[in-house]
């Protein structure tokens, strides 16, 4: 089976055409970056051991953004990768019975340029959530657990160096899912990509998971492990 | 006695206002009706009435309200056409040059504007003072916008002359067209474009504040003196070389960052951060 990761429009800026099967550059311009408001909160994780684990955790609240415009395509992003999609996306989905996925509501606090338009009038966005599980890559994609830290429970994944290859026998069959270490990579199946570029859904990018880069500015966490000599792969 | 037709018949082919005049007949042609000059009046009604409440109006075969010395009705039906049309022609020609101008003191105070984008806005609003100031139709009843023609053309070549040899061709070219002057001109245009506007210094937030409650859970604090450092405001968001300029710019490496490692640690973040200044520049 192939599968594919569905993300922004700002993400291409590390692909170039033909590397990606559907989506537009000029839509990170068009529709920009919707920002958390103030009032989102995320769980703060200590570790009993380690105060170098002090990390983030789940998100506390439901989400509330502030848009960059009020031009609203079928889907929308946050600067924290969150996936948002419009009432009809929702229903296009129920409609055609995908699965590994649930909603939960956002609240537009602000819009910014709205002109004369009322934010009443700004489209209902919904938080896809992701639910489904694709288990471990394969070790092709070179995705292994390099840190693990028993006493918080933090686990460090290395880089994907192959794209992320989807191991099947591990993945729970939902169309949409993500895999172990990756969570804000949303992997989807062919039914979902065909669905997509069927009704020409606008403000989203489809590009096939072994096609998936590291991006060049970032190091990968198996040097900076390799780096410290916390390394724990054998 | 003789009439003014007689005249005109013995010079040129041309009457009163530029009018065609019939050599066999004597008449002028009016476009819209034709006029005796013997009798001083037009031969045909004229098929409309300008302004019903004025009794001049009324008398459709006269001849410009009877006042040619005042008015002209190249047309036949307008008595207004050349005053109307001087003011308007002056319109065009303040008007054209006032948005012009309008449009580029925009761009010089606008602080993401290029400074390329700024030289020949500066150069433009120079150039527009210049023309207007020297414009000789002024003195003149006419008002043709010759001088905006002229800026327009003009700027149009600057614009390539920069794109193409930068600033020290842009010089070359304004010499060839203003002479000494053209040190004095462009001195001003630089001054104009590194205006208050680039001069100015920022807070830049080393730890994006839209990813603050990431950081915060990793018990970092955005607002802690050492993550924040003062920018000259075209080091830190100007184009072209500002920091939250560009594709890759300071806060979409952030976004990657979180995408890979959206729990990341603070050992993590002060690595990332360690290379982003390295990358940008303020280590």
């Amino acid at each position: 089976m192939k599968f594919y990761e569905l993300t922004d429009p700002d993400r291409l800026r590390h692909y170039k055409q033909g590397e990606y099967i559907y989506g537009q550059p000029k839509w990170a311009r068009e529709y920009g970056l919707a920002e958390w408001a103030d009032s989102v909160k995320l769980e703060q994780i200590v570790c009993p051991v380690n105060p170098n684990h002090r990390r983030a955790g789940k998100r506390l609240t439901d989400l509330t953004i502030i848009l960059l415009s009020p031009r609203v395509g079928d889907f929308m992003w946050t600067w924290p990768a969150d996936c948002l999609i419009t009432d009809r996306v929702l229903e296009l989905f129920r409609q055609a019975e995908l699965t590994g996925f649930e909603v939960k509501p956002v609240v537009v606090e602000k819009v910014k340029r709205l002109g004369k338009r009322r934010l009443e009038e700004i489209p209902a966005l919904w938080e896809l959530v992701v639910t489904g599980k694709g288990g471990n890559a394969r070790p092709e994609s070179g995705i292994r657990v390099i840190y693990r830290c028993e006493a918080c429970g933090m686990v460090r994944h290395s880089s994907y160096q192959n794209g992320i290859l989807v191991d099947e026998a591990q993945w729970d069959g939902s169309d949409f899912f993500t895999v172990n270490g990756y969570p804000k990579h949303i992997l989807v199946t062919e039914r979902v990509k065909d669905l997509i570029i069927a009704h020409r859904l606008t403000n989203c990018v489809l590009i096939p998971a072994e096609k998936l880069r590291w991006p060049e500015t970032m190091m990968r966490p198996e040097d900076f492990y390799r780096e410290r000599g916390l390394l724990q792969e054998k | 006695m003789r009439t003014p037709g007689e005249l005109v018949t013995a010079l040129t082919e041309r009457a009163f206002t530029g009018q065609a005049l019939d050599s066999r007949t004597g008449s002028m042609y009016y476009r819209a009706r034709w006029y005796d000059p013997r009798l001083g009046r037009f031969i045909q009604a004229d098929t409309v009435v300008p302004e019903p409440g004025n009794p001049q109006d009324l008398n459709r075969y006269a001849y410009a309200r009877n006042n040619p010395l005042r008015c002209a009705d190249p047309t036949g039906h307008c008595p207004w056409c050349i005053p109307v049309a001087i003011v308007i022609l002056k319109g065009v020609d303040y008007g054209w040059t006032a948005y012009d101008v309008w449009q580029a003191a925009r761009v010089l105070n606008d602080p993401d504007a290029p400074r390329d984008e700024k030289l020949l806005a500066g150069l433009n609003i120079a150039v527009a003072v210049a023309f207007e100031a020297g414009e000789p139709d002024d003195e003149l009843p006419v008002a043709v916008p010759l001088d905006d023609i002229g800026r327009r053309a003009l700027m149009v070549r600057a614009r390539l002359v920069l794109a193409e040899g930068g600033e020290e061709a842009l010089r070359r070219y304004l010499r060839e067209q203003f002479g000494e002057q053209a040190d004095e001109v462009l001195g001003w245009v630089v001054r104009a474009a590194e205006g208050e506007g680039a001069r100015v210094i920022e807070r830049h937030h080393l730890l994006p504040r839209r990813f603050r409650e990431y950081f915060e859970a990793a018990g970092l604090d955005i607002n802690a003196p050492e993550f924040i450092v003062e920018l000259p405001r075209d080091v830190h968001r100007l184009k072209p070389y500002g920091l939250h300029t560009g594709p890759d710019n300071w806060n979409r490496l952030w976004r990657d960052f979180f995408t890979e490692n959206p729990n990341a640690s603070p050992e993590e973040i002060l690595q990332y951060l360690d290379w982003m200044m390295r990358r940008f520049g303020l280590r």
